[in-house]
């Protein structure tokens, strides 16, 4: 092998081991990596050598609840609020926000609702040639949610598959739609069984791209407050085909 | 002794008992959670990558074995790793100028001081042997998760000076470390 070889897979293997190579990079290095066992063994080496310097860290306890909430989300299987849980800090920090701004949080209520009145939901067979341009896929942790919403931006149709695989007791999944510094608003209860069809309003059309869909658990009927009250099952970025 | 018993853990909960897990947990987490939060700088985004760790740590322990690192080595790659691709996706760009300088530890309980001091040493002599600014780039990559365009920033160098230097620095500590 020519010494050149050597240090290219010698710089190739500490830059993906370091987190140094674009994603492109990255798929084709991995690719590589499969069947050489020389590129293995020097990313091994790496790691080994990199390692050690995490002693230098400055050591930070996390907090007990932290266990807990682990614990739960893993092993407890008794309800489908506990056992898809996020933590719940995302609501929590958007929550300590609406409160910090409570003035305003009957105005998003209100805002919450009409967005509500406005929406009209179909059933499929829905709109005829549903072209999608957008897409986020909900997931929770351990894979017993799915939701596939993809958007078609020219008819402003949202379209929502849903796979459960325990169907919530006696609770109810509520759709949300976040865009960066606004209060979540509500895209209505989640149909758990039937693909289904969201007309949304131009208004919120236009800020789809780029925002969040989430999904949290909620009493029957949905949130009681206008705002999410659960925990977050699941969030995605709507983002481009 | 202590790399035993980690790797009893792990071992123990690739077979499903979830109280080695626990005590893995317990044995492990100010490790990892440190790590999280030296990328993140964050604490609840820190705490939530601490979970996800745990989780691919429960699902993944019967693979444990095939990988060939040692069990600490193991656990702190998956918590770094995790880390930094929620930094990328989170697109935080930290000047590394905001970094504190890191500060020697001997706080942690012996089991999850990650292997031996004489590999600490031995790394860093062979950094010390490279310029000082490569040195920090080559330890802001790893522990802060810095890519080459806030490296190139953070030195005023174009990013493909930056790729060339950083480079010639990991041939360079390679030459040092196989010694």
């Amino acid at each position: 092998m020519k010494a050149t070889e050597r240090e290219d897979n010698i710089v190739s293997s500490a830059e993906y081991v370091l987190g140094l190579m674009t994603p492109a990079e990255k798929a084709h290095f991995k690719t590589e990596l499969e069947n050489n066992t020389e590129l293995q063994q020097l990313c091994h080496e790496w790691t080994d050598a990199f390692t050690p310097l995490t002693n230098t860290i400055k050591e930070k306890q996390p907090r007990k609840a932290i266990k807990k909430q682990l614990m739960q989300r893993l092993f407890d299987t008794e309800s489908l609020s506990e056992i898809t849980a996020r933590p719940s800090s995302l609501w929590g920090r958007l929550r300590e926000q609406w409160l910090n701004n409570s003035w305003l949080n009957i105005k998003w209520i209100a805002a919450s609702l009409s967005t509500l009145l406005l929406m009209t939901i179909i059933f499929l067979p829905g709109a005829p040639n549903f072209t999608p341009s957008y897409i986020a896929i909900l997931e929770n942790e351990n894979r017993s949610l799915r939701v596939s919403a993809t958007y078609d931006d020219r008819q402003d149709i949202l379209r929502m598959e849903t796979r459960l695989a325990l169907p919530p007791v006696e609770r109810d999944i509520e759709l949300w739609l976040i865009v960066p510094n606004e209060a979540p608003i509500s895209l209505g209860l989640l149909n758990v069984t039937n693909t289904y069809d969201i007309n949304i309003p131009q208004k919120l059309a236009k800020k789809l791209a780029g925002s969040t869909l989430a999904l949290s658990d909620e009493p029957i009927g949905g949130s009681p407050t206008g705002q999410p009250t659960g925990a977050v099952l699941a969030l995605a970025q709507v983002t481009l085909i | 002794m202590d790399r035993a018993i980690i790797e009893n853990y792990i071992a123990q909960s690739a077979l499903g008992n979830r109280q080695a897990f626990a005590d893995l947990y317990d044995a492990t987490s100010t490790k990892l959670f440190s790590i999280c939060f030296r990328v993140l700088k964050d604490e609840g985004i820190a705490e939530e990558v601490l979970q996800e760790c745990f989780i691919k740590i429960w699902h993944r322990a019967n693979q444990y074995q095939q990988n060939g690192l040692s069990p600490m080595t193991w656990l702190i790659t998956i918590a770094r790793n995790s880390a930094i691709d929620r930094l990328r996706a989170r697109h935080i760009h930290q000047s590394i100028d905001d970094i504190d300088e890191p500060v020697a530890n001997n706080a942690n309980s012996p089991e999850v001081i990650a292997e031996s001091a004489a590999e600490q040493m031995r790394i860093e002599k062979c950094l010390d042997q490279l310029e000082d600014a490569k040195a920090t780039a080559v330890k802001g990559a790893y522990l802060d998760g810095t890519n080459y365009a806030d490296l190139a920033k953070r030195f005023e160098v174009p990013i493909n000076t930056m790729r060339t230097w950083l480079r010639r620095s990991l041939i360079k500590l390679r030459e040092c470390m196989s010694q």
